[in-house]
């Protein structure tokens, strides 16, 4: 299915919910708004309230898991890793070391 | 509802849309594709199952009277008649890219309408980008970039979502 197979980036876009249809209407012509192709579509727009999220959730929490293991950022993310919340975990990083502020 | 009866009638029976005979319709109807909305239970496994089965034809069952008094009618009969047919590839084809943008629309909260389910204005752009996009699924992504101290972190962030 085409979306199952999109990019896992929706779990961490930055905000989790979806603009309205009047705010982003389709461009003519075409199956997807402002984001300009139908791949960033689904990044921009899929739901995170949708019962497959959950396992996208925790396929990130995964490679985060996988990428910070055994260094000084894992007891960061620790508590969001082991309930498998792969965005918690993701914004933490970048609010703890990738901030404005860093 | 957002497609009435003669849009859908003209979604699937018009030539540059589903390009289906009236009598395909009313096959495909009796599988349980008659509306666009229909869409949601059908997936390209079902439209092939719903193909499959079109080219049997189901007769109609008469009416079967009650033994004792055969003024009475025991069992209804089942009209009527299906006829078989067969689904030309291009319509089944049209029919499958429209199943899948169909369930892309209600994933991303949009509202299919008759204009972003035409075939020839939108469609066809949408499989281009689809096929594209399921091919992008089956390559091997790349490894979990580590964060580590020669990969600060907002360095491993752009990695890190390109691994997704």
């Amino acid at each position: 299915m085409l979306v199952r197979g999109a990019s896992l980036s929706y779990v961490i876009r930055v905000d989790p919910l979806v603009p309205a249809e009047v705010d982003d209407p389709l461009v003519a012509g075409s199956g997807f708004g402002s984001s300009g192709s139908v791949l960033e579509e689904l990044i921009k727009r899929l739901a995170q309230n949708h019962p497959l999220f959950k396992s996208d959730d925790a396929a990130v929490s995964s490679l985060l898991e996988e990428a910070v293991r055994g260094t000084r950022f894992e007891a960061t993310i620790k508590t969001f890793t082991k309930r498998k919340q792969g965005r918690n975990a993701y914004l933490t990083i970048v609010s703890s070391h990738a901030g404005v502020d860093k | 509802m957002v497609f009435n009866h003669q849009e859908n009638i003209n979604f699937f029976q018009n030539a540059p849309q589903m390009g289906l005979s009236p009598v395909q319709y009313a096959c495909l109807s009796a599988e349980g594709l008659a509306t666009v909305e229909s869409f949601l239970d059908f997936e390209e496994d079902d439209l092939d199952s719903a193909a499959r089965n079109l080219r049997v034809a189901i007769p109609a069952v008469p009416e079967i009277m009650n033994a004792v008094d055969p003024l009475l009618v025991a069992f209804p009969p089942v009209p009527p008649a299906i006829p078989a047919c067969t689904m030309p590839a291009n319509c089944l084809k049209h029919l499958n890219i429209a199943s899948v943008a169909y369930h892309y629309y209600i994933y991303i909260g949009r509202e299919p309408t008759p204009v972003n389910m035409n075939f020839t204005r939108v469609l066809r752009g949408f499989h281009i980008e689809a096929e594209a996009i399921k091919k992008l699924a089956k390559q091997t992504k790349p490894d979990v970039p580590v964060l580590n101290k020669n990969t600060p972190p907002n360095k491993w962030l752009e990695s890190f979502r390109d691994c997704l």
